[in-house]
């Protein structure tokens, strides 16, 4: 089952009777039924329906920000299926993957390079010109050799938008959706193509 | 020594500028890289993609969170984005220096030209059923569905954007931008954020030809990129977005000041 949106199916042409009231509360900006949304049979049946905007997206703290798009398309005066609710948890879990690779791949190269920088600066070296290769480099740490630490700062940086790529990758293949795996794999391919063939 | 903590200064300074100007930071590095400190202009470019890397996974994570970026769209925009990047850093390594600098005046033209800034085009923006999705205002809580259009031609805008991002060492959001907003119908809050996402990624492939080749060096490329990391964050706590417009006519003084230099560079004997 695919939970792109686009290729939601529109089960049937006629309107949720919740939707119209829904747009009017939101000043008319939003049009559930053109976003391609299906709307469900089971809308003829009083179902729950949140006409709030519970999730509190406004705050900037907690978890609560993390669901802030996801759920303002569930909460469209609309019907919440468990279709919802599933599509809702695997998006959210791309942007949270997204979140946390490029933060904590970040904060792992400017430490990295940071340590660098106070060991030249330590041992009274000049921060040289050149780094060491990939090899070198990992020994060199493990003699807390400062160019070593810059370098792994380098590959650190670049590779964390590239694990954000791969990660991606993961979570389409986890969620069978074919067609996004395969145009991260694209990218990836690319890259690699770079790191192969990069040095001329 | 002191010249690591005047290169930190330059990226201090070019961060904090270009978060409150909303442009890039890489035109103003490289300009500053060669010509204060006499880098070659290809360790600059190595200095400044670092950068760019640096501040696209920053600012990235934030725009992520907030539910800004288009992801998908950014995912199949990328395969154009680092196609080019991969060609255009293939280029750099290759051609004589003179080209980059003459490359890189003309597209500092453009950056100034571009600076006059475009209506953007936020009426008629509405879901198309294609890539549709949508987003909360952060400031107003208002909600924007929109969908894509022109996907094609977005593909190419891409590509020419991670080609002059691979070549120049600059992000490229200068031309992926207004063709987002404009051509393919992004809100323009969504256009920056969406290119800034891309951007790392791209910026990350030509890294690695520059890495193999050299011209990423420690002593230039660590404080720019600590610099720039520290002054986007100043600049956003400081001032956020500026909408003087006297700052922005200065800026492009000093912009059209830099162009001429990297032209005369390229042409001088």
């Amino acid at each position: 089952m695919n939970w792109d949106e686009q290729k939601t199916p529109v089960a049937n042409g006629d309107p949720d009777p919740a939707t119209p009231s829904a747009g009017q509360v939101d000043g008319g900006a939003v049009q559930p039924d053109s976003a391609g949304r299906a709307s469900t049979p089971e809308a003829e049946h009083p179902v729950p329906v949140v006409r709030e905007r519970a999730a509190g997206p406004e705050s900037r703290t907690g978890k609560q920000i993390h669901v802030s798009v996801d759920l303002h398309d569930l909460i469209m005066g609309m019907p919440i299926t468990p279709e919802d609710v599933e599509r809702f948890r695997r998006r959210h879990m791309l942007g949270r993957m997204i979140h946390a690779l490029l933060t904590w791949g970040l904060a792992a190269s400017t430490t990295t390079m940071l340590a660098g920088l106070v060991l030249e600066l330590a041992t009274g070296h000049r921060i040289p010109d050149h780094v060491p290769q990939f090899r070198e480099a990992l020994r060199g740490v493990l003699s807390l050799d400062g160019s070593a630490f810059l370098a792994i700062g380098f590959l650190l940086l670049i590779a964390t938008p590239i694990l954000r790529v791969i990660g991606a990758f993961l979570v389409f293949l986890y969620e069978h959706d074919w067609r996004y795996a395969a145009v991260t794999f694209a990218v990836l391919a690319i890259l690699f193509v770079s790191i192969m063939f990069g040095k001329g | 020594m002191v010249q690591t903590f005047l290169i930190f200064a330059v990226g201090l300074a070019v961060g904090g500028l270009g978060s409150m100007l909303g442009i890039g930071g890489g035109v103003l590095l490289i300009p500053l890289l060669t010509g204060l400190f006499g880098i070659d202009i290809r360790s600059a470019i190595g200095a400044s993609i670092i950068s760019v890397i640096a501040t696209s996974s920053a600012a990235g994570a934030v725009y992520v969170e907030r539910g800004l970026t288009h992801t998908r769209l950014a995912m199949v925009l990328e395969i154009a984005t680092t196609a080019g990047a991969l060609a255009g850093g293939m280029t750099a390594v290759l051609v004589s220096s003179r080209v980059l600098y003459l490359v890189f005046g003309l597209v500092l033209l453009y950056v100034v030209f571009s600076m006059r800034g475009f209506r953007s085009y936020e009426q008629g923006i509405h879901a198309t059923g294609n890539l549709d999705t949508s987003y909360r205002d952060p400031l107003t809580g208002e909600v924007t569905t929109y969908g894509i259009r022109h996907l094609p031609l977005g593909m190419g805008a891409s590509f020419l954007a991670g080609n002059i991002s691979g070549l120049l060492g600059i992000g490229g959001g200068v031309v992926k931008v207004p063709i987002m907003n404009l051509v393919m119908g992004l809100p323009m809050r969504a256009a920056i954020a969406t290119s800034n996402f891309m951007i790392g990624v791209t910026a990350a492939t030509s890294a690695i030809i520059y890495y193999q080749h050299g011209y990423i060096r420690p002593d230039s490329a660590v404080p720019t990129a600590l610099g720039v990391l520290m002054g986007a964050r100043l600049g956003t706590i400081i001032g956020g977005r500026v909408r003087s417009q006297r700052l922005k006519q200065i800026f492009q003084v000093v912009l059209l000041v830099f162009a001429a230099m990297m032209l005369v560079r390229a042409f001088h004997v």
